[in-house]
């Protein structure tokens, strides 16, 4: 069985897997799944809404699958996410207005790549010379980032006319240019995907990293410079959630909030698990999940059945897609 | 303040620690334990959200607390039973496999407690259990109110992790689990069945998880919220590096880190000028720290994450 055929089915499992819990609580699932194409597809704020999700959902496993490929388990990106978010918040409000547009952008944008690059440093140090479980380390750093975002919100950056936790809204210049409520933060997350790609497959560093997944051990007696390449894989994939971050910001919210993001750290990681850490295939795999999430919450508005039912939906899919990979190998050796 | 006062104050700090280290503690101890067969579970915080949950839905529809315990217990098996099939059985990567029971646990729970609770204007809450004194003991300056006038819950979780203390250090069952996480083949080379020892340790490892997040719901805080482990399962991962994979140093481990959680919250509610998110991050700026620095002489289990294959 081929692996395209394989992920269909492990799609379809999951699926059924998740309407049956939805029927176990007393709902509808035919109704859910009905509501749920029908939010993202036949509405164009849902389809807009998809798109917008699915760009940092993008950015952030784009990061995720260079470094779960060498068997690296860094999961920080929700923290780079928010560091990078209000990095380029703090820029965008911070310029003084007749800064030109393209200027502005460019330092929001390279500020937030910085500073995601920043908060994945300590994790990856910690990694790469001292053997510090990362799983655990990036985990507790997001807890850490989304404080921090949270602090500028309500010290420095806070808007004082209005009585929420929010910054003034961006100058319309500094925000990313778009049709509507779509924005080109997409356009940049797809045009990183070749880069990525070429990262993985055909450079240095890609080889590298495949080399460690498979045996740290034996890399390191081979010469390769093991911690060198962890490190550069926290870093590129800190910079890539921090981009993920300064889109949503720069695009989407067009200033700073609390709740800002939707899960988008956790939710990359399914995605990235999905497309089996192969950078191109991130991008169906974001589209996917995006339209999973964006789909519950329709459901929850019109058949008031709680969203997080997607939640289950997306780790089950994955389970099988896991289990549907052990089966194969198991039977071709 | 006169000196009764000052101690009471001392008494609460240390009941505030203590209900931390309970948590993390009992989530520890059952972390322990899987890792000890061989078998990594990172997924821990999602356990223990849904054992809070449905320790507290049940703990609430029934009256009992006790039940409310064993519907955590419960929940933890059911998760531990989906972490043990495909880490042991199908031999699945041992990182995601466990890393997916916490959407999975986070999802379950909230629509378990979303779908009980649905229309309820205020948010359900259970009564406090009623502390079970013992007497002399509670009079006790300081440790008295801490150690001895607590409900019996906080008696039955210490029961628990004394119990499989003893079960994995004294029991052959135990120790036949240990020997499956530092050399499976000379297990199996005696015919004994690692992969059966080894899904048997996980089960062991999220009921105990469950059952925290019950205590945490029922006991501790008596109402359910969707943020309310706030990274405790994962910080009792870093405690099982930190006690060296023995349960009781695990939970000394876990008390210093309630100490931790207390010093924030005393902190914060004396209105000092140092900003509350640097305080509520202090745990985990702590756990990260500490983690960085520590240089433990105790290895972890050599087959730790690696599935058994003939």
């Amino acid at each position: 069985m081929s692996g395209a055929v394989r992920m269909a089915l492990a799609i379809a499992a999951g699926v059924l897997v998740a309407a049956g819990f939805i029927a176990v609580l007393g709902y509808d699932p035919l109704a859910a799944l009905r509501v749920m194409f029908d939010t993202v597809f036949r509405s164009w704020s849902g389809f807009v809404d998809t798109v917008i999700q699915a760009t940092p959902l993008l950015l952030v496993a784009l990061g995720y699958a260079l470094c779960f490929r060498a068997r690296v388990w860094s999961i920080g990106g929700e923290g780079q996410f928010h560091l990078g978010a209000a990095a380029a918040g703090a820029v965008a409000l911070g310029l003084p207005a007749g800064t030109p547009a393209a200027l502005a952008l460019a330092l929001a944008v390279a500020a937030a790549a910085l500073a995601g690059m920043a908060w994945a440093y300590v994790p990856g140090w910690l990694r790469a010379h001292r053997d510090v479980n990362e799983v655990v380390s990036t985990l507790m750093l997001n807890f850490v980032g989304i404080l921090v975002m949270s602090w500028l919100i309500r010290t420095a950056l806070r808007d004082p006319d209005i009585p929420l936790l929010q910054t003034p809204a961006f100058p319309e210049a500094f925000q990313l240019p778009g049709i509507g409520r779509l924005h080109a933060g997409v356009l940049i997350a797809l045009a990183l995907v070749p880069a990525i790609a070429y990262l993985a497959h055909a450079s240095a560093l890609g080889a590298r990293s495949s080399a460690i997944g498979a045996n740290p051990r034996a890399s390191r007696a081979a010469g390769l410079d093991v911690p060198g390449t962890i490190m550069a894989l926290f870093l590129v994939s800190g910079a890539l959630a921090g981009l993920a971050g300064a889109a949503h910001v720069l695009g989407a919210t067009h200033r700073l909030l609390v709740g800002l993001s939707n899960d988008f750290g956790y939710t990359a990681v399914l995605v990235a698990l999905l497309a089996r850490n192969h950078p191109v295939a991130v991008i169906p795999a974001a589209f996917l999940f995006s339209a999973l999430v964006v789909g519950a919450e329709g459901v929850q508005v019109e058949l008031r059945i709680p969203s997080d039912f997607v939640r289950v939906l997306m780790g089950v899919l994955v389970l099988f897609v896991l289990a549907g990979d052990a089966l194969a190998r198991r039977r071709a050796p | 303040m006169t000196p009764e006062a000052a101690l009471q104050l001392g008494s609460g700090a240390l009941i505030f620690a203590t209900n931390f280290a309970l948590v993390v503690g009992l989530a520890a101890v059952g972390a322990a334990v899987t890792e000890r067969s061989g078998v990594l579970n990172l997924g821990h915080e999602g356990v223990m959200l849904l054992g809070a949950a449905a320790g507290f839905v049940v703990a609430y529809k029934t009256g009992n607390p006790w039940l409310g315990m064993l519907g955590g217990l419960a929940a933890g098996l059911a998760l531990g039973a989906l972490k043990a099939f495909w880490s042991v059985s199908l031999k699945t990567e041992q990182v995601i496999n466990g890393l997916l029971l916490v959407p999975i646990g986070f999802g379950l729970g909230n629509l378990l407690f979303k779908q009980q609770f649905a229309g309820a204007l205020e948010p359900p809450r259970v009564p406090p259990v009623p502390p079970l004194a013992i007497p002399l003991l509670e009079d006790i300056p300081l440790l008295g109110p801490v150690l001895f006038a607590r409900s019996p819950l906080v008696y039955a979780a210490l029961a628990v992790i004394a119990l499989v203390a003893w079960f994995l250090a004294r029991t052959r069952v135990g120790m036949t689990m240990r020997a499956a996480g530092e050399s499976p083949e000379t297990v199996d080379f005696n015919g004994i069945a690692v992969d059966r020892y080894r899904f048997a340790a996980v089960l062991i490892g999220t009921s105990l998880t469950g059952f925290a997040g019950a205590l945490l719901a029922v006991d501790q805080l008596h109402l359910f919220h969707p943020a309310m482990t706030a990274g405790r399962g994962w910080i009792a991962i870093a405690i099982v590096i930190v006690g060296g994979w023995r349960p009781w140093v695990c939970l000394a481990a876990a008390f210093l880190f309630g100490i931790t959680d207390m010093i924030q919250f005393q902190v914060q509610i004396q209105a000092s000028p140092v900003p509350y998110e640097l305080l509520l991050s202090l745990p985990y700026l702590v756990t990260v720290a500490v983690l960085a620095w520590w240089r433990s002489s105790v290895r972890p289990p050599a087959a730790l994450g690696e599935p058994y294959r003939r």
